[in-house]
C-alpha cells in the first residue's frame, strides 16, 4: 500500500538533481518536491525495515526507471501534456496486453477501467487518489501497467468462477461418474496415491513447485516458464523431467515404506490413478505442502 | 494382482497425467502476502533482489493466484515488443559479453586446433571401416548417408520436444558434418571436389570460388578418396592459412573448365550401387547417435502428448541409400517410415523399411531376410484389402495434420527373440510368435497407432494418435480401451 514515508529518508540534493535531470521531469513541469516525494515513497516501499546506507540508497535510486516515474508523477498531478503522452504511448500497450489475455476482447474492458483509476476518479479525504501513486519506478511503466491489468483480469476470472451458476447439464448429470469396473480396491489405491502425492509435493523445493505450477496449471510453454524463472527452456525441460522422476520415486518409496505396499499393489495405484485421477485439490495440496515445509527437512535439488 | 506390471514409461506417463490433473484442479486463495503489481512488474523486469525474488518465489509456489498473475504477465509480455530500457546495464553488458566471448573462443580454437592431424572420432573410424570392402567409396553412397542423416535431423527437429534430445541431435549432426562430407547430391560433391582440384592445380587462378575452410577440408577429403596426398601442413596463424575469399562466389566462367584430375574423373561416373548389407554396415554406426536422439524425441513426443513414450520401436533410419532420382521429400518420407526393432538378444532384430517391408536378421544385422509381405496370393489379397479399407480412412483424416496412409507400420517392439508386435496406421497390427511368420491381428478401429508395448505374445498395449490406449491380453483376439 502506498503511503507517505513514516520516517525521514534523506536523499542528497546532488543525487536528486541528477535524477531529476535524468528523468527529464521538467519536460512535464513536475515540481522537484513532488518528484522527491515519489522517490521517498519508492525507497520506503523497497526498504521497509529501515533506511539503507547512502551507497545502497544511491544504487537503488539510480536503478529506478526515473523517466517513467516522472511521467507518473505528472499524470498523478493532472498535467495535461503528460496525460496526452501517456495515452498516446501506453494505450496501445495496454490494449495489446488485454488482447493477449483475452483475444475475444473481454480484457479491454478491464484496460479501460484502469484509466479511471489512473486518473483518480475516486477521492479520499477530499484528495484525488491516482493509481499512479502506486508506481514506484522499480519496473518500467509499461510492465507495471501490464501487472495491474493481469491482477484485475485474474481476480475477475476468480470472481466469475466463484459466482458461475451450475449448468443445466451439470445439474442433471450424476455427480460422480460410475466406475468403469467394479473394483473394490480402486478407491483405496487412489486415496493412497493422492496421499503420496501430497507428501511428495511437500518435499519439493519452492522453485520446483513453482515450475510445476507454471507448466501444468498455467499451461505455459517451456520458454515462458523459463522467462519467469530466469532459466533457459532446456533447463526448464530438464528440471521438469527431474522433478517428475523425483516425485515418482518418492511416491513409490512412500507407498512401499509407509503404506507397506508390494510392487504389484504400487503398480495398481498407478493404474488406478491413470484411469481415474479424480478431483484433486491442488490448492489444498500446496497449502498443506507449504505448512509442512518448515517441519520437514529440505532435500537437495 | 494386476494383470501386468506397468513399466517405467507407463508409470512416468501415469505420474505426468496425475500431475496434470492435479494442477488443473484450480483453487485460488487470496492472501495478504500475494504479490502486488509493483513486485509482479519488478519480477517480470528482473529487478528484484535475490532475497526479494526468493521470498516472492516461495509465496508464489503455493499461491495459484500469484501463479496466474505471473502467467498473465508473461503472456502479455510476449505480445509486446522488447523493452530495452527494462534491462539493467549489467545485463546489457552480459548480453554483449556472451557472444563476444564465444566469438573469441571460436577464433582461438580455429587457429589452435590442428585439424589435419585431429584424432579420428568413432564415427569417422566406423565410416572408414564400413567403406573398406568397397574399392572406392562413392559420392553417391556418402550423399545417401548424409541425406539419411539430414532426414533424421529434419524429422527430429519437427517433432522434438526434449531439449536434451535436441542437444544430442545437434551434437550428432555436428559430428557427422565434421567427419563425413555431407553433399546434398553426388553431383554437388563432385562439383565441389572439382572446384577444389581446380584451385589446387591452378595457383594463379584469380577467381577462386569462395568456400568456407570447413568445406575446403571436406573437398580435400573427397579428393583424397581416390588419390593419396601428403598431409597438409597445419596452419596455425592467419598468415599460414590459405587465403579465403570473403566475397561472394563469382559466376561460373563461360569457358569450359580445365580437365579434371584423374582422381576426380574416377569419381564422376555414378558408382555401382552398394549392396544392402554394405549400406547397412556402413551406416549402422553413423546412425547410432542420430538414433539415440530420435528415440529421445519419441519419448519427448509421447510425454508432450500426455500418453507416455510407449513403443519399443527404435527410430533408426534404416532406409536404403537414396537413388539419385529420388526427391528429398520421398527420401524423407521413406526414412521417416523406417525403424529397427531389437529383441533382448542383440543378434536378433527386425527392421521395417519404407513402413511396409519387414526384414529379419539373426546375426546382428549383417544379413537380412525379407519376412513381410510374403509373395503369395493370399498376402497380396490382404494387402489389397488393407489398401481399400484405408481409402476411407485416408479421406477421413485428410483434413487433419496429414493424410493417413494405410498399411504403414510406425512402431514395433520385440519382448523376446521370437515375438514381435508391429503397429501402424489405420489399425494395422502385425504379430509374429516365431520370429519369421507374420499374421495380421484384428483391431477394432481404423485409427493410426503410434506406439506399441508388449510383454509377451499375448499382452500388448498400443496407443492411438488420438491418445487412446488399447490393451489386449489374449494375443489380439480382443482389445479393451483403457
Amino acid at each position: 500500500v502506498s503511503r507517505q514515508p513514516s520516517r525521514a529518508i534523506r536523499i542528497s540534493s546532488g543525487l536528486v538533481t541528477r535524477l531529476y535531470a535524468q528523468a527529464q521531469a521538467s519536460r512535464w513541469s513536475v515540481a522537484e518536491q513532488s518528484f522527491v516525494s515519489a522517490l521517498e515513497r519508492s525507497t520506503a516501499k523497497a526498504f521497509p525495515d529501515g533506511t539503507p546506507d547512502a551507497g545502497r540508497l544511491e544504487r537503488y535510486l539510480t536503478a529506478l526507471h526515473v523517466e517513467d516515474l516522472a511521467l507518473a508523477c505528472a499524470c498523478a498531478d493532472g498535467v495535461e501534456p503528460a496525460w496526452d503522452h501517456f495515452v498516446r504511448e501506453y494505450r496501445p500497450i495496454l490494449y495489446r496486453a488485454a488482447d493477449a489475455l483475452d483475444p475475444a476482447g473481454g480484457a479491454r474492458e478491464q484496460a479501460d477501467a484502469i484509466y479511471a483509476d489512473l486518473f483518480g476518479l475516486e477521492q479520499r479525504d477530499g484528495e484525488r487518489r491516482s493509481l499512479f501513486r502506486y508506481f514506484h519506478g522499480r519496473s518500467s511503466l509499461a510492465t507495471w501497467l501490464r501487472a495491474v491489468l493481469a491482477q484485475r483480469c485474474v481476480d475477475r476470472i476468480r470472481s466469475e468462477r466463484r459466482l458461475a451458476p451450475l449448468d443445466a447439464e451439470d445439474s442433471i448429470a450424476p455427480a460422480v461418474a460410475p466406475p468403469l469396473t467394479a473394483d473394490p480396491d480402486r478407491p483405496r489405491f487412489v486415496a493412497l496415491a493422492r496421499t503420496a502425492l501430497v507428501k511428495c509435493l511437500a518435499l519439493l523445493p519452492d522453485r520446483d513447485r513453482l515450475r510445476l505450477g507454471f507448466y501444468y496449471r498455467e499451461d505455459l510453454t517451456l520458454a515462458e516458464t523459463g522467462r519467469l524463472l530466469g532459466e533457459h527452456e532446456a533447463t526448464v525441460s530438464r528440471q521438469l523431467a527431474r522433478t517428475r522422476k523425483r516425485i515418482r520415486q518418492d511416491v513409490e518409496a512412500y507407498l512401499r515404506r509407509e503404506c507397506r505396499l508390494g510392487e504389484a499393489e504400487i503398480a495398481r495405484c498407478f493404474e488406478c490413478t491413470i484411469d481415474d485421477p479424480g478431483p484433486i485439490d491442488l490448492g489444498e495440496l500446496l497449502s498443506r505442502a507449504a505448512g509442512r515445509k518448515d517441519s520437514e527437512p529440505e532435500r537437495s535439488t | 494382482v494386476p494383470e501386468k506390471t506397468m513399466n517405467d514409461r507407463e508409470r512416468d506417463a501415469s505420474m505426468e497425467r496425475l500431475l496434470r490433473e492435479a494442477m488443473a484442479a484450480e483453487v485460488r486463495t487470496e492472501s495478504p502476502q500475494c504479490l502486488d503489481a509493483e513486485t509482479l512488474a519488478a519480477w517480470s523486469d528482473g529487478q528484484l533482489t535475490k532475497a526479494e525474488r526468493s521470498a516472492a518465489q516461495s509465496h508464489a509456489s503455493t499461491c495459484p493466484r500469484c501463479q496466474g498473475m505471473l502467467a498473465a504477465m508473461v503472456r502479455t509480455g510476449a505480445a509486446l515488443p522488447v523493452d530495452a530500457s527494462s534491462r539493467s546495464p549489467l545485463r546489457k553488458w552480459l548480453m554483449m559479453l556472451g557472444p563476444a566471448v564465444a566469438t573469441a573462443a571460436a577464433i582461438a580454437l580455429w587457429f589452435a586446433v590442428d585439424r589435419s592431424q585431429a584424432p579420428e572420432t568413432a564415427l569417422q573410424r566406423s565410416t572408414q571401416t564400413a567403406q573398406e570392402p568397397a574399392a572406392s567409396p562413392s559420392p553417391t553412397a556418402l550423399a545417401g548417408q548424409a541425406a539419411n542423416e539430414k532426414v533424421a535431423v529434419d524429422r527430429y527437429r519437427e517433432g522434438a520436444q526434449s531439449s536434451d534430445a535436441e542437444r544430442r541431435l545437434a551434437d550428432a549432426r555436428t559430428k557427422t558434418e565434421a567427419d563425413a562430407p555431407a553433399p546434398p547430391t553426388a553431383n554437388a560433391a563432385s562439383q565441389r571436389a572439382q572446384a577444389q582440384a581446380r584451385n589446387l592445380g591452378a595457383p594463379n587462378a584469380q577467381a577462386a570460388p569462395a568456400e568456407e575452410p570447413r568445406d575446403r577440408a571436406r573437398a580435400e577429403r573427397e579428393t583424397q578418396t581416390g588419390q593419396a596426398q601428403p598431409p597438409r601442413a597445419p596452419f596455425r596463424t592467419a598468415a599460414d592459412a590459405p587465403p579465403v575469399a570473403v566475397t561472394a562466389a563469382p559466376p561460373p566462367p563461360a569457358t569450359p573448365p580445365p580437365p579434371r584430375p584423374a582422381s576426380i574423373q574416377q569419381q564422376a561416373p555414378p558408382p555401382p550401387q552398394q549392396t544392402q548389407a554394405q549400406q547397412s554396415a556402413g551406416n549402422r554406426e553413423d546412425r547410432t547417435v542420430v538414433t539415440e536422439a530420435l528415440r529421445d524425441s519419441k519419448v519427448a513426443e509421447g510425454f508432450a502428448a500426455g500418453r507416455g513414450a510407449g513403443g519399443g520401436g527404435r527410430g533408426i533410419i534404416a532406409g536404403a541409400a537414396p537413388r539419385p532420382a529420388d526427391s528429398l521429400d520421398s527420401v524423407a518420407r521413406r526414412a521417416a517410415l523406417s525403424f529397427d526393432v531389437v529383441s533382448p538378444d542383440p543378434l536378433v532384430r527386425w527392421r521395417v523399411t519404407d513402413g511396409r517391408v519387414v526384414q529379419g536378421s539373426r546375426d546382428g544385422g549383417t544379413t537380412w531376410t525379407a519376412q513381410y509381405p510374403v509373395a503369395d496370393p493370399q498376402s497380396r489379397a490382404l494387402d489389397a484389402t488393407r489398401v481399400d479399407a484405408g481409402a476411407a480412412e485416408r479421406k477421413r483424416s485428410a483434413g487433419g495434420l496429414g493424410v493417413s496412409e494405410p498399411g504403414i507400420l510406425t512402431a514395433g517392439i520385440a519382448p523376446s527373440a521370437t515375438v514381435v508386435w508391429l503397429a501402424g496406421r489405420a489399425g494395422l497390427i502385425l504379430l509374429t510368435t516365431n520370429g519369421s511368420v507374420w499374421q495380421r491381428v484384428k483391431f477394432p478401429e481404423a485409427v493410426d497407432l503410434v506406439t506399441v508395448t508388449a510383454t509377451d505374445a499375448r499382452t500388448a498395449t498400443v496407443t492411438a494418435a488420438d491418445g487412446r490406449t488399447f490393451v489386449t491380453s489374449n494375443g489380439g483376439a480382443s482389445w479393451a480401451i483403457r
